[in-house]
């Protein structure tokens, strides 16, 4: 069969009939939708589409596959070596591929012999780079696998020869996001080799650029030389096509920190069907502060506010009809405003800040505006004594003669004498409120679903 | 299920039992046990060979073991054995594609020993299978192993490849020397259950037939007594010798004689149910087997390709193409076409549609599988079926 197959691939796919490409396309099984010219494939689907049931049956023949998007999947761009001998290949394709993790009860085993050599030895390499920045990968005995159902033993070896060092920047990442039971982003793509400690180029870059965009893809990236050197010569118009040609970092010898931007946009977030443990380790993964707390607001913070106003209204059960007014110094670090406002739900905040706090007002107006309506205070006062003139002044006309007992001063944020006089400010019968989180040292910013609230009247 | 021989109380003529204590017994098997499988040696690998062999053979030929050595092989042992199994069967692969050059540097008796142990080891290829389907669908209901899957997965390649060297036209010839021995006949009536009733093709009729039609075409093409006298007289070196002459239609023969382990009726009696199109499962790449045919002199090819998830009221198209550029065979339009006792009529595609539904009932009704078309109604003779799983295509845990 495979001298069949053999001979079949070697016609030019005009000079194949319905029947050969039938054949072609049904003997690679799984693979041929990946591997053969869709020419090809619309010949092999006139070969048997002879009435609406069959031409229904045989749909994926003449519909781009989809790649996959589940936690472990990843998919590689490769030049096919053979492509020249059998025409009725595409000149490159795309390997639907799967990080497998086996359990800790199995022996660790290599990766699916299916798979073709070189691939097999990048993924070994890849493992083995990987293991160095994430320890975790070394416990979790990964191994890699075709993602393609049917995938057919026997000529995959063959027809998938070609060079796979390209393929190190998107197993890699494909890894890192199987540690992290991440999910990929179908429209993000990669081709970058990996040798000498650093990123390198790679080949057939034209091809493979061709190819993620007749699978829809939107970026790219590419070793940063190439990138340059692309855009330098205009050598390739990717952008016309709505392909954007990104940087896989040079020059560093981390691989994390070469696909950083990579792996922060192949990574699709978790929505709220994903569990916290998820969610929180994604949004501490997010490099952009922004974006983290674009994040944090659409899916922790929900699910934080559900969590604690019960608490909040049993202990007040007045601001469960009347929501309270709140003060609160701007924060510096990661938006606590927020955090604060998305529980409390207060009708109104003001914001007390000084001269250095002040850039960070556009932030938190952007924030938090929408929930509440704001009310800004700048504050110049450096001693307890000056502090704690400005802050009664400015609780008193924000108060406007309604009782004490509505507002809320959170007392998170800000400089300890700041909080303290912040404090001492405070009218009888007021709230004071602290919020606690575990902090992420790297990140600086809580870990979510670790925020505990405390409030309680200040009567003196 | 197969039917066992309780052949426990003594009764054990061929020593099979001894043969399955004795594998069971090796030193070296305890090596499963005690170490990591990479780190299992070769010698111990070889054991679990052995063993699949031994358990295989009494479960083929239906003796029932006793209680104290009867069991399945542990994944790690059935994976060994089909590793092991795979190095066997690319040697024989690899003699398969030589055999007609060794036949021809043998003496007649070691050329015949040759076809024998050939056949020696496809029996054994069938008590390997046997031991390790039972070890896979043991090892299934224990959640599956990936490495078991995979390692039958591969050893059955392998046994494609052997079983696609040795069905050459000229290896059949060779192979159907044999049929005069006691071989055959012997392993016929040893076979228990299944393999009584679905026979492997080296014992079901295949090389009787070859042999049958070798025999014929010689007494047909062999020249009377006086002209082969006046040719044996009238003989140069050079003069093709009457048993070379008729070698290339012998292989024809031969080659119409070639059986498959599934044909296309077995197939479509193991369809599951049809169901509705919208009821179907969405798949990666259209799931279909396609029976195949040849006319009698070669000069077209029938196909019938059968999905493997049948839709409710889904036709099958046997569709007929010239041989030589595999265009439709728009010329045999009109004419008749009988497939399980079902008749038909090629359009001007040379395409015949007959509702699976209708083929299944037939089939199930004993009706005779062979296509036969022309206004003769002429045979066509079936050849391998393709894409037709012989196991099941999706792994565990996968």
């Amino acid at each position: 069969m495979m001298s069949e197959w053999k001979d079949l691939l070697s016609k030019p796919p005009e000079t194949l009939t319905d029947r050969e490409a039938g054949r072609l396309a049904l003997g690679l099984q799984g693979l041929s939708r990946w591997l053969l010219k869709p020419e090809v494939l619309e010949k092999a689907a006139a070969y048997l589409a002879d009435d609406p049931i069959w031409t229904e049956m045989l749909k994926p023949w003449r519909e781009r596959p989809a790649l996959p998007q589940d936690a472990g999947s990843c998919w590689v761009v490769t030049v096919l070596m053979n492509a020249e001998k059998y025409p009725a290949l595409r000149e490159a394709a795309v390997l639907p591929l799967r990080w497998q993790r086996r359990p800790a009860d199995q022996p660790s085993g290599a990766h699916d012999p299916r798979l073709p050599e070189g691939l097999r030895r990048i993924a070994d390499r890849v493992l083995q780079q990987v293991a160095e920045e994430e320890p975790s990968v070394k416990e979790a005995n990964w191994r890699l696998v075709p993602a393609i159902e049917q995938f057919p033993p026997g000529p995959a070896q063959e027809l998938l020869v070609g060079s796979y060092e390209s393929a190190f920047a998107s197993l890699a990442a494909g890894l890192f996001l199987a540690t992290w039971e991440g999910k990929p982003d179908p429209t993000v793509w990669a081709t970058g080799a990996w040798a000498d400690g650093g990123i390198q180029p790679i080949e057939g870059l034209p091809q493979k650029a061709a190819l993620a965009i007749e699978w829809g893809a939107k970026v790219l990236f590419v070793p940063e030389q190439q990138q340059k050197e692309l855009e330098k010569n205009g050598y390739f118009h990717a952008g016309a096509h709505g392909l954007h040609l990104l940087p896989l970092r040079a020059g560093t010898r981390k691989l994390r920190e070469s696909l950083r931007e990579y792996l922060d946009q192949l990574e699709v977030p978790p929505g709220p069907e994903a569990s916290r443990k998820q969610r929180s380790a994604y949004f501490l993964r997010i490099p952009d502060d922004a974006k983290a707390r674009q994040y944090y607001r659409e899916y922790i913070l929900p699910e934080v506010r559900e969590a604690w106003r019960p608490a909040i209204h049993q202990q007040v059960p007045r601001f469960r009809e009347e929501a309270p007014l709140l003060v609160s110094i701007v924060s510096k670090g990661f938006d606590l405003q927020a955090l604060t406002v998305g529980v409390l739900q207060p009708q109104q905040c003001l914001l007390l800040y000084n001269e250095e706090m002040a850039t960070e007002i556009p932030m938190v107006e952007e924030t938090i505006g929408e929930d509440c309506a704001l009310k800004k205070h700048r504050f110049t006062g450096q001693t307890r004594e000056e502090l704690l003139q400005e802050f009664q002044n400015a609780i008193r006309d924000f108060l406007h003669r309604m009782s004490g007992d509505r507002l809320v001063v959170d007392l998170t944020p800000g400089q300890r004498i700041m909080n303290l006089a912040l404090y001492d400010a405070m009218p009888t019968g007021s709230f004071a409120l602290v919020c606690q989180a575990e902090m992420d040292k790297n990140t600086r910013r809580p870990k979510p679903f670790t925020e505990k609230f405390e409030l309680w009247q200040v009567n003196r | 299920m197969t039917m066992r021989q309780d052949w426990t109380n003594g009764n054990d003529p061929f020593g099979w039992l001894e043969e399955l204590q004795e594998a069971l017994e090796a030193a070296s098997l305890e090596e499963f046990e005690t170490r990591e499988p990479k780190a299992v040696s070769e010698e111990a690998k070889r054991a679990a060979y052995q063993l699949a062999v031994a358990l295989g053979r009494c479960r083929v030929f239906g003796v029932q073991a006793p209680a104290d050595i009867d069991g399945t092989l542990h994944p790690p042992v059935a994976v060994a054995a089909a590793e092991v199994g795979i190095q066997y069967l690319r040697q024989w692969t690899e003699r398969a594609h030589r055999l007609g050059q060794d036949w021809d540097a043998s003496e007649p008796e070691i050329a015949e020993t040759l076809c024998a142990e050939t056949l020696e080891f496809l029996m054994e290829t069938l008590f390997v299978m046997e031991a390790l389907s039972e070890a896979f669908e043991a090892d299934l209901e224990q959640g599956g192993s990936r490495d078991l899957w995979e390692a039958i997965g591969h050893y059955t390649e392998a046994l494609g490849e052997l079983d696609r060297a040795l069905q050459t036209p000229e290896n059949l010839a060779l192979l159907s020397t044999v049929v005069r021995l006691p071989l055959l006949d012997n392993w016929r009536q040893s076979l228990a259950g299944d393999y009584k009733e679905v026979l492997p093709w080296w014992l079901d009729g295949t090389l009787e037939k070859v042999d049958q039609q070798i025999t014929e075409y010689c007494r047909r093409t062999l020249p009377a007594g006086e002209v082969w006298r006046r040719m044996m007289e009238r003989r140069q070196p050079s003069t093709p010798s009457p048993v070379e002459a008729p070698q290339p239609e012998v292989l024809v023969a031969a080659a119409l004689a070639i059986r498959m382990r599934r044909r296309w009726h077995e197939m479509i009696k193991r369809l599951p149910a049809a169901m509705a199109m919208a009821a179907q499962p969405a798949v990666e790449s259209p799931e279909v087997a396609v029976a195949h045919w040849r006319s009698p002199e070669g000069k077209y090819i029938a196909d019938m390709p059968v999905p493997l998830r049948p839709v409710v009221g889904q036709p099958v198209y046997l569709k007929v193409f010239r041989t030589e550029d595999a265009a439709k065979a728009t010329e045999l339009a009109g004419q008749p076409v009988v497939l399980a006792g079902l008749q038909a009529v090629l359009d001007e595609q040379g395409r015949a549609a007959f509702s699976l539904e209708e083929l299944q009932r037939a089939i199930q009704a004993g009706a005779d599988p062979t296509l036969k078309i022309g206004p003769d109604l002429t045979p066509w003779e079936e050849l391998p079926l393709e894409g037709f799983p012989e196991q099941d295509s999706s792994p565990p845990n996968g």
